[in-house]
């Protein structure tokens, strides 16, 4: 029972850490479109779109950060696991 | 790094008090950069040197980035939030020199520097509306909201911390792992990326304490007002 | 997840000393400085902009004194063309009218030519005439030539005043009796007589030849002379034919 622990742990730490990319993997990818077509329209604006576009995705990424986050919690600092 | 990024290890006690690593690393950071500027600063002219017309542009850019941001003269925000940049930046950075690990990367530098920004905001707040002007900004699209402007100021600060500590720690992570795999040339895309991250977030981090300290200080308007804490937490100044 | 509150509270201290120190150290200075060179570069501005209005102030006042000169010189022009309009306007009336005075006098010049021409030709006409005359005169006989005249002589010393014919005959000097030719002793006495008849007494009587009377006799006193010739006749026919043009 106590060896059950750690592999839920475990599982659950990777199951966040793919499924909590999912969702800012998409978010990145419409981003970058939206702001290559904004380029693409406005070239002389590319340097705000571009500055702008790398704070968004560090924004976007922050959510997979979470989930790797959790993921080390779960992975070295369980508090089921003593 | 390889072993738990929740872990410090303390290196000695001073007294009573055991010094961690971080705390170490942060002290040489400050003094980097105090020393650095204090000997950039001794001699001042008005006709500037390369080196003044290089603080010169850092001071206005800092300048500039708080007034775009909160709307109010930048002279009461300017040592606070110029000041947590180039630490954060410094400290992000800091991981490139062999053998040190950045501060940022342990959760204890996060929190301080989340909780100085929490304190600042409740400060300036204060200071900017009075009391009840601050007290009363929390009801501020209507008495609803009251609990949730409550738990936000809270979730918002962990999750200014949680970002900048996970950021850090997962590019020193992914650095280690690369490192550990295949040793010479192959951490060094990942270690440029670090450069790129760290300075994106060292940037991010100095943005949302204006962002958060503009609010306390200006009356939002009902429409800005933050929903969801964690996806709005970077709130359009405009 | 445990937390180092030691190194959580060390690294709240090290920010806040980190931000107190920079402040310090770093931004004021640096504001320092950039104050007082947007202050420098502010007063050079004020500066500039007071030279620029000194400037323009200038420009003004060159411009006003420009514009003024060009009144003037607009005002002097108008002057100067009304000055040339009036003295070409003077002038082309003098030179009209000295022209008209020229043209008038040569006019006159012209008339008094062609009249003094004209009195020319009449008086070589008459005098042709005159000439003509006398040379047919010449023709008559000789007696003709002076006893037809005596009785005419006479009428007109009858026809005289009382008192210039008591003042011929009382004369002291010896009246003169002007004939064409020399006077045979008949012919002098019977006009001794006949003109002594006419005064009233006996008067001396001096005669004298004087061929340009043509034809007829000249009585001469000091104070009268009485004419009844052909040369007398016929200078007063001259005289009425150069005259009487003259006057129409």
């Amino acid at each position: 029972m106590t060896d059950l622990i750690p592999v839920v742990s475990i599982l659950a730490a990777a199951l966040s850490v793919s499924f909590g990319a999912i969702g800012p993997a998409l978010a990145e990818g419409r981003a970058v479109a939206a702001a290559m077509d904004a380029i693409a329209r406005q070239p002389e604006s590319a340097g705000t779109l571009s500055r702008t576009l790398f704070v968004g995705l560090a924004m976007i990424e922050t959510m997979a950060i979470y989930c790797l986050v959790i993921a080390i919690l779960l992975l070295f600092a369980n508090p089921f696991l003593k | 790094m390889i072993g738990s990024p929740l872990r410090t290890d303390v290196l000695f006690h001073l007294g009573p008090v055991p010094v961690s690593s971080a705390v170490a690393v942060s002290w040489g950071i400050m003094a980097l950069l105090v020393l650095g500027a204090w000997l950039a600063t001794r001699r001042l002219a008005l006709r500037p040197s390369r080196t003044q017309v290089v603080l010169e542009l850092l001071v206005e850019t800092i300048d500039a980035q708080v007034h775009d941001t909160m709307q109010v003269d930048p002279a009461p925000y300017r040592a606070l939030i110029g000041s947590i940049f180039l630490f954060v930046l410094a400290a992000n950075w800091s991981g490139l020199v062999p053998g040190i690990e950045p501060p940022t990367a342990h959760l204890e530098t996060d929190a301080a520097l989340a909780g100085i920004v929490f304190f600042a905001t409740i400060v300036f707040g204060l200071r900017a509306r009075g009391v009840r002007g601050y007290l009363a900004s929390f009801a501020e699209p209507g008495w609803l909201m009251v609990p949730l402007n409550l738990v936000e100021q809270v979730t918002r600060t962990f999750s200014l911390m949680v970002r900048l500590f996970g950021n850090v720690m997962s590019g020193v992570f992914v650095v280690g792992i690369a490192l550990s795999l295949a040793g010479l040339i192959v951490p060094i895309p990942f270690m440029a990326l670090d450069l790129l991250t760290g300075a994106i977030q060292a940037y991010i981090f100095s943005v949302l304490a204006m962002v958060f300290i503009g609010a306390a200080v200006h009356p939002a308007p009902p429409s800005r007002a933050p929903d969801a804490p964690a996806s709005s937490d970077r709130r359009d100044p405009s | 997840m445990k937390i180092d509150f030691w190194t959580l509270a060390l690294q709240a201290i090290n920010a806040l000393v980190l931000i107190w120190l920079l402040a310090r150290v770093l931004y004021r200075p640096v504001v320092r400085v950039i104050a007082q060179r947007r202050n420098a570069a502010a007063k050079l501005l004020a500066d500039a902009e007071a030279e620029r209005d000194r400037a323009r102030q200038a420009t003004a006042a060159a411009q006003a004194q420009q514009a003024e000169l060009a009144v003037g010189r607009e005002a002097a022009m108008k002057a100067a063309q009304a000055d040339a309009d009036a003295a070409r306007t003077h002038l082309l009336a003098a030179a009209q009218a000295e022209a008209e005075t020229l043209r008038q006098r040569a006019q006159a010049e012209q008339d008094k030519q062609l009249a003094a021409q004209q009195r020319a030709d009449e008086q070589r006409a008459a005098m042709l005439s005159v000439d003509i005359a006398g040379r047919l005169l010449e023709r008559l006989p000789a007696s003709t030539r002076v006893a037809g005249f005596l009785d005419d002589l006479v009428a007109s010393l009858q026809v005289l005043p009382e008192s210039q014919r008591q003042q011929l005959a009382q004369a002291a000097t010896p009246l003169a009796l002007v004939a064409p030719r020399a006077l045979d002793a008949d012919e002098r006495q019977r006009c001794m007589s006949a003109i002594q008849q006419a005064i009233g007494r006996t008067a001396a009587l001096q005669t004298t030849v004087d061929p340009n009377l043509i034809a007829g006799l000249e009585l001469r006193s000091p104070d009268l002379v009485l004419s009844n010739h052909l040369r007398a006749d016929l200078d007063h026919l001259q005289h009425e034919l150069t005259h009487a043009d003259g006057h129409a």
